[in-house]
């Protein structure tokens, strides 16, 4: 009965098809819109740490008294562990490196939105400085305020 | 018998098609129309010192109220969701009611605060330029007496997502931290600073991402990317000394909130350079306006 219904309906049997298309068509942008990933500040994106790895200093940079600041972006997953690393600045390639090999070790607390896991991007800041002759990486919360009278000025590296 | 089946079937089906098409239709327009409701017209900036209206704003008195004004397609309200679901998280626990005004409708406005994790409590649509909303987004805090306290557009600086959250908690003695407005910074022109302030002693700071930095900047600017101002402003510049901020090759906007952030921290002395001597106006999201 229902075969001879819909035989006798075809018109009908695929203006159902077009309807739900629609209601799909309506429902497809609240998917697309519900968020991957986001983009977190260094604050944030370290409350949300719970492994962490300190670079190390580099024993060639330290010869050439190399200091300053390191800047990377990580790409941390859903689950927690660090998917990409880009190190945006730093004063050698030494350092660099030193940076990349620490920030691959750290583990995060997986974030969520709405009960959904999501991915974080953010940055992480290292100065490697040289304090008595001896080479330190410090969070930027370990470093103090500069009071130097002669403002500091200068390219970057 | 059958004949009796397929003309019941026939009007069940036929109903339930102009069901749907409606349904489809409702959807449709709740979608995309964005006729606003005006709620009530006000001619004035919403501002500190002004009262929040039970009729017009939804405001229930007796309880501090935290006000949002978002849209659905703010890409700068998206960027703040996370710290808006911290507030109404923390607005739910201490008994602060929540205002919620979007422009769009109420389905849409819901589903959006739904999608990015934010509690949905007063939401309203009103058309945000009746009631005073520059911008968006927009937060707000109000006392127990409907006072605006404090309103800030655009996103917030670490520094006011804290005081809001602190405000909201009630932590004793909060209200003395309330960020206060350090008037219109002092804009140098590019000619001004050429024949006069270059020469003088001063911190010339740089908020262009790196890669733009490196293709161009003037000389002896130090760079620190704009995302990058809260971790390392403190421990690169000196907040005692003059800052000038080269605001001539980013948007105003960028250069407002970096003045903001410094003024925060303690600098007291930033400037900004412009292109031109003429005031610096607000770019699409303005600046804050706290007491």
């Amino acid at each position: 009965m229902d075969f001879k219904i819909c035989r006798h309906r075809l018109l009908r049997c695929s203006f159902w098809e077009t309807v739900i298309l629609l209601l799909l068509a309506c429902a497809l942008p609240i998917r697309s819109q519900t968020p991957r990933e986001i983009r977190i500040g260094e604050s944030q994106l370290r409350a949300l740490l719970i492994h962490e790895v300190r670079p190390d200093f580099p024993t060639d940079a330290l010869g050439k008294h190399a200091s300053g600041v390191s800047v990377a972006q990580i790409d941390v997953g859903a689950d927690g562990s660090v998917i990409h690393i880009e190190v945006l600045q730093a004063p050698t390639e030494s350092m660099a490196a030193a940076m990349k090999r620490a920030l691959n070790q750290w583990k995060f607390r997986p974030d969520t939105v709405n009960g959904v896991p999501i991915g974080v991007l953010g940055k992480i800041t290292y100065y490697f400085i040289i304090d008595q002759g001896k080479g330190k990486v410090l969070a930027p919360s370990e470093m103090g305020v500069p009071t130097a009278a002669q403002p500091k000025t200068g390219d970057n590296p | 018998m059958t004949s009796l089946w397929v003309r019941l079937v026939d009007k069940v089906t036929t109903i339930a098609i102009i069901a749907l098409v409606i349904l489809v239709g409702f959807l449709v327009y709740r979608r995309y129309s964005s006729s606003p409701e005006v709620l009530a017209v006000k001619t004035e900036e919403i501002r500190p010192g002004m009262v929040l209206s039970a009729r017009q704003d939804g405001w229930k008195k007796g309880h501090k109220t935290i006000f949002l004004a978002l849209s659905t397609d703010c890409v700068h309200c998206s960027n703040e969701a996370l710290f808006y679901k911290q507030a109404t998280d923390a607005a739910k626990r201490f008994g602060v009611d929540v205002l919620e005004w979007f422009p769009q409708p109420v389905g849409d406005s819901s589903a959006w605060l739904k999608r990015n994790g934010v509690s949905v409590s007063g939401l309203q649509r009103v058309s945000l330029s009746s009631i005073g909303v520059v911008g968006t987004p927009t937060i707000g805090i109000a006392d127990e007496t409907g006072t605006i306290k404090g309103v800030w557009t655009g996103e917030l600086i670490p520094r006011e997502q804290a005081f809001v959250l602190a405000w909201i908690r009630g932590v004793p003695g909060v209200e003395k931290d309330l960020p206060r407005s350090g008037g219109a910074p002092e804009s140098i022109s590019l000619d001004a600073y050429e024949l006069s302030v270059r020469s003088t002693r001063h911190q010339l700071l740089d908020i262009q991402v790196r890669d733009y930095y490196h293709l161009g900047h003037r000389q002896n600017a130090i760079n620190i990317p704009f995302d990058e101002l809260d971790s390392r402003a403190i421990h690169e510049l000196v907040p005692a000394e003059r800052t000038i901020i080269d605001c001539t090759n980013v948007s105003m906007r960028f250069c407002q909130l970096a003045t903001r952030d410094l003024y925060y921290r303690g600098f007291e002395n930033v400037s900004m350079l412009v292109k031109t001597s003429t005031p610096a106006t607000n770019g699409d999201a303005g600046t804050a306006r706290p007491n």
